[in-house]
């Protein structure tokens, strides 16, 4: 196969490139392993909401850049803007406003200002756009009372234990106006259910008749509790279900939402699905692909062959040439990262696909603590790329001139603790993008 | 000041101290027991141990005393705890370069010291252990077991309260009481209500394991204790079906133990200074590990999920850890040193606790004038009274089969104490653990009537967090079931979430690579980047 751009990985790094290449008229492919840890993700897109260290939230999120450009300045934002804070701002909101309309259309947000809005566990997440489903999960200005809404049965989202999380941030936070309560109701046929989760209870609702009952059980509720906002489990997983939100609204009187869950997640296969219709949009194949070899010519990728498994563990090869490549694999977590061992237990950090050179700190895992603010040393292992999204050596030499890195396969940053994975994502591809297209 | 007067105080909540409790109170003592930590908790020996039954195949040939033991309790608790006992039997192999002669002198040490054993045609023993190492030359089964050391001091716990004793984990000594020179009492910091108590009684007995040292200078007493370190480290995965000796002196690594979904590789034998800071080295665990694979080559593919190390009480000291015996002691203060009212036991093993609480409770009730006889090794401990079948619960219920297996492993016939409830809340059918399969009704019966308090003693009660994933997903959940079952306040139970989950941590950090690397990155991104946590407890 020939194509202008492979793009390895199809989670939102991935697909945002592709999508961002296909609009100025190239020809792109995809391949990837499966779905990316995008879909694994809570939905909501970071961009900055903390700088290691600093106390507090970044406010506007692009506001942090500054002190970024100070602290860390081989961060992919800092990167991405040539090492200039300013540019860097430039470079994020062309990103954004760059982006698929499918994605907008999926989000509530702007980057002019981060917000808090309510998690499963009851805790507030700082983000700076969510999906439509969570906007009343969102912690505004003005009061309101929030009905914490479990579904009997359903373990990862116990409104016991959130609203009681919840009223505690919000008092540390200083958000007294935000008041929030717990109710529990039931879904006719999950009772019992020893693993119940929000997929089942998902395909559950799309029965008429199950759906009608948990509508009448929660308007109950709204009845006598007469709360502003009903925040329900991440269980509205398809597009009907969406729209169904409306109606259960009209029968409660009130806002009804989801909070921001772990996976398994709605607002995670929303994303997902969301990105698979781009790709259908606009032309860009997709193959699912196992292992990928890279063919190296001339300093340049010629070619990735890759292993497709056809049936009951057989393969074949298929060949993928292009002028360029994207690479945006993932961390550990998707495997664009690995970490192997040897017989003395000694590490070694790979990059999965190139095995290109990675930034790794030193004492890597020397936190001791799982919830240490300022993140964990190893989360920073990753790619180290140029400004045109180049990976390059430890001397900034480029590795392959037709090669680019983008998403969370970045070294020189941790997305957990900065909360800035997706922004980081849509942006180092956006960049990678337009660095191909030479603009 | 409680007004409430016993006739016995055990200071301890390991293994000693709790069947200690069961022997006083089941002789018609009036009993307390006082653990700061958690019973079979603690950071102390009982709770950080292989789990192995002991035949006694192991000190059969240097420490004839503690086989003798050994063989005799092995023998008791397949009966009075059979439903925790998983009877796997062990194999101890001869691979080069271990030396031949040893297995001579193991055959004459099993002979005198009564351990069972059989040699096995090597061909034998593959068809039975297809994983072990190719060169292995001799092959001698014995009589070995894997026991739950968490269960076991639960049970002796929950019997000994059958028999009117109390039971105060997370309840602190900070000092002892005296009249003159006789100690009369105890004082202690209740951690669960934060505020500090004192309790009388007749006869005060110190089972603090490692930390009896520290207890016994409250009296100005020395005694001589080695903390002495063993390092394991836990594998995915049953990779074997027996418990895995060496054929020679014991050293680094020599056992490979399946325990519930898992194998743990021990240990080493380390001298320490202090016992509260006993954490696993890298290279204590490369040693474990590569001694593992000497045994089991599959060891080599399979994940390492965590590391940890206890420290273990022996008496005496000066000598290298291999080299002090593992039985133990009772130390009468009254006789010695003249401090009436106080009692000492020191040394001993998880395997053969029993037998040292009778020894020690002959002593206290000699003195206390109690004339009722030994009961503990004829009583069944609660949940092995009955058989239960695993089938017709699972009917009954509406369960399958491999749940309510899993939960009968861990309770026997407590089961009938919790499965009931789900009947008419059937949300308690929920699996809060996939991992060990543990579900809200045995979770809600743990902290409602075996003192379990927080996530880490939920892992001790039903193994809740000890599979794959480690506490990724069943942490918070538990947590959460902790907060609307107990009303236990939401700070509170945070706190023991994040030191869950820290507690993990430890162990984990220095085998995180491969997929536990990403296990890890998984759990870091759902608690820190999705549920902030990092920044609410870290702010």
């Amino acid at each position: 196969m020939e194509t202008d751009v492979l793009v390895i990985g199809k989670g939102i790094a991935g697909v945002v490139a592709a999508a961002n290449l296909a609009k100025s008229g190239k020809k792109v492919s995809i391949i990837a392993r499966g779905y990316g840890a995008t879909a694994l993700s809570s939905g909501c897109l970071d961009v900055l909401s903390y700088i290691p260290q600093v106390q507090g939230i970044a406010q506007p999120p692009l506001s942090g850049f500054k002190m970024l450009a100070i602290t860390n300045n081989n961060h992919p934002y800092i990167i991405a803007g040539e090492g200039d804070a300013g540019k860097a701002e430039e470079i994020v909101s062309e990103a954004f406003a760059n982006l698929p309309e499918e994605i907008k259309e999926l989000y509530v947000g702007s980057l002019e200002s981060n917000f808090y809005v309510i998690t499963g566990f009851g805790t507030l997440k700082p983000t700076t756009f969510v999906q439509k489903p969570l906007e009343p999960a969102i912690i505004g200005d003005e009061p309101k009372k929030i009905l914490l809404t479990g579904i009997n049965g359903l373990l990862d989202f116990n409104p016991v234990m959130a609203t009681s999380v919840a009223a505690l941030d919000l008092k540390k936070r200083s958000l007294g106006h935000i008041k929030v309560k717990a109710a529990k109701v039931s879904v006719k046929g999950v009772e019992g259910i020893p693993t119940l989760t929000t997929s089942t209870i998902a395909s559950v609702l799309g029965e008429k008749e199950a759906f009608n009952d948990f509508k009448s059980e929660l308007s109950k509720i709204a009845k006598s509790e007469e709360p502003d906002v009903i925040l329900l489990p991440s269980i509205f997983t398809t597009p009907e279900l969406v729209k169904s939100i409306e109606e259960l609204e009209n029968a409660c009187g009130c806002k009804i939402g989801e909070v921001a869950m772990a996976p398994p997640n709605a607002a995670g296969l929303r994303i997902q699905r969301v990105l698979n219709n781009i790709c259908e949009k606009m032309g860009i194949k997709t193959y699912q692909i196992m292992n990928v070899t890279p063919v190296i010519k001339d300093g340049r990728v010629e070619k990735v062959i890759g292993e497709q498994t056809v049936l009951f563990g057989k393969t074949k090869e298929l060949e993928f040439k292009a002028d360029n490549f994207i690479l945006a694999t993932g961390d550990f977590i998707s495997e664009g990262l690995v970490c192997e061992v040897d017989e003395e237990l000694n590490r070694t950090f790979k990059e999965s696909v190139f095995n290109l050179p990675l930034y790794i700190p030193s004492e890597y895992f020397a936190t001791l603590d799982p919830f240490n603010p300022s993140g964990q040393p190893f989360s920073k292992i990753g790619v180290m790329v140029n400004s045109n999204m180049k990976p390059v050596d430890h001397n900034g030499k480029v590795v392959y001139d037709n090669l680019y890195a983008a998403g969370s396969i970045l070294g020189y940053y941790d997305y957990r603790a900065e909360k800035s994975g997706m922004g980081v994502a849509i942006t180092t591809a956006y960049k990678a993008a337009k660095s191909i297209l030479g603009r | 000041m409680s007004n409430e007067r016993f006739d016995v105080i055990v200071i301890g909540g390991g293994a000693t101290g709790t069947a200690t409790v069961r022997d006083l109170a089941m002789r018609g003592a009036k009993v307390l027991l006082v653990e700061r930590e958690d019973i079979g908790g603690g950071g102390g020996a009982t709770g950080r141990c292989h789990g192995m039954l002991h035949s006694g195949g192991r000190y059969a040939v240097k420490d004839p005393e503690s086989a003798k033991e050994c063989a005799h309790e092995n023998k008791v608790l397949r009966k009075i705890a059979r439903h925790i006992v998983e009877p796997l039997g062990g194999f101890f192999v001869s691979i080069p370069p271990d030396p031949p002669e040893f297995a001579d002198a193991f055959v004459d040490g099993c002979k005198k010291t009564g351990v069972e054993f059989h040699e096995m045609s090597v061909e034998e023993a593959f068809k039975e252990e297809p994983n072990l190492n190719p060169n292995v030359q001799r092959v001698f089964w014995v009589n070995d077991g894997a026991i739950d050391p968490w269960k076991l001091c639960v049970l002796y716990s929950l019997d000994a309260a059958r028999y009117g004793a109390v039971i105060k984990n997370y309840t602190e000594v900070i000092d002892l009481l005296f009249d003159g020179k006789t100690v009369e009492g105890v004082k202690v910091y209740d951690k669960i209500h934060g505020r500090i108590e004192e309790y009388k009684a007749d006869m005060v007995v110190n089972a603090a394991g490692a930390w009896v040292g520290e207890i016994a200078s409250m009296a100005g007493l020395h005694i001589p204790i080695t903390p002495n370190k063993g390092t394991m480290v836990v594998i995915q995965k049953r990779v074997l079906n027996h418990v895995i000796n060496r054929l020679r002196r014991p050293s680094d690594g020599d056992i490979i133990m399946p325990h519930h979904t898992t194998s743990i590789i021990g240990t080493t034998s380390i001298n320490v200074d202090d016992p509260d800071k006993s954490y696993p080295t890298k290279p204590e665990i490369v040693k474990m590990y590569k001694a593992a694979v000497e045994i089991a080559p599959i060891i080599r593919h399979t994940r390492i999920l965590r590391a940890f190390a206890a420290p273990r009480p022996l008496i005496g000291g000066g000598a290298s850890g291999r080299e002090i015996s593992r039985t133990f002691r009772v130390f009468d203060h009254e006789a010695t040193e003249g401090v009436e009212g106080f009692i000492t036991i020191g040394g001993g093993k998880m395997c053969t606790s029993r037998l040292m609480a009778e020894k020690l409770t002959d002593v206290v009730t000699k003195k206390l004038g109690i004339k009722a006889n030994c009961r503990t090794h004829i009583e069944p401990l609660p949940g092995a009274e009955e058989e239960v079948s695993i089938e017709e619960l699972a009917r009954k219920y509406g369960l399958y089969n491999a749940l309510v297996s899993r939960t009968v492993h861990r309770w026997g016939s407590l089961v009938n104490e919790f499965l009931p409830a789900t009947q008419k809340t059937p949300e308690l059918k929920s699996i809060v653990c996939t991992c060990e399969m543990v579900t809200a009704a045995e979770i809600k019966y743990a902290l409602e009537k075996t003192w379990a308090i927080g996530v880490k003693d939920l892992r001790r009660r039903c193994r809740l967090s000890a599979g794959t994933c480690q506490g990724q997903t069943c942490s918070y959940r538990a947590a959460a079931l902790i907060h609307e079952f107990t009303k236990r306040p939401v700070e509170k139970v945070l706190e023991d979430f994040a030191e869950a989950l820290r507690g993990r941590w430890l162990g984990n950090r220095e085998v995180l690579f491969e997929h536990q690397l990403r296990q890890a990155s998984l759990l870091l991104s759902i608690y820190n980047a999705l549920g902030n946590f990092d920044r609410l407890f870290g702010m």
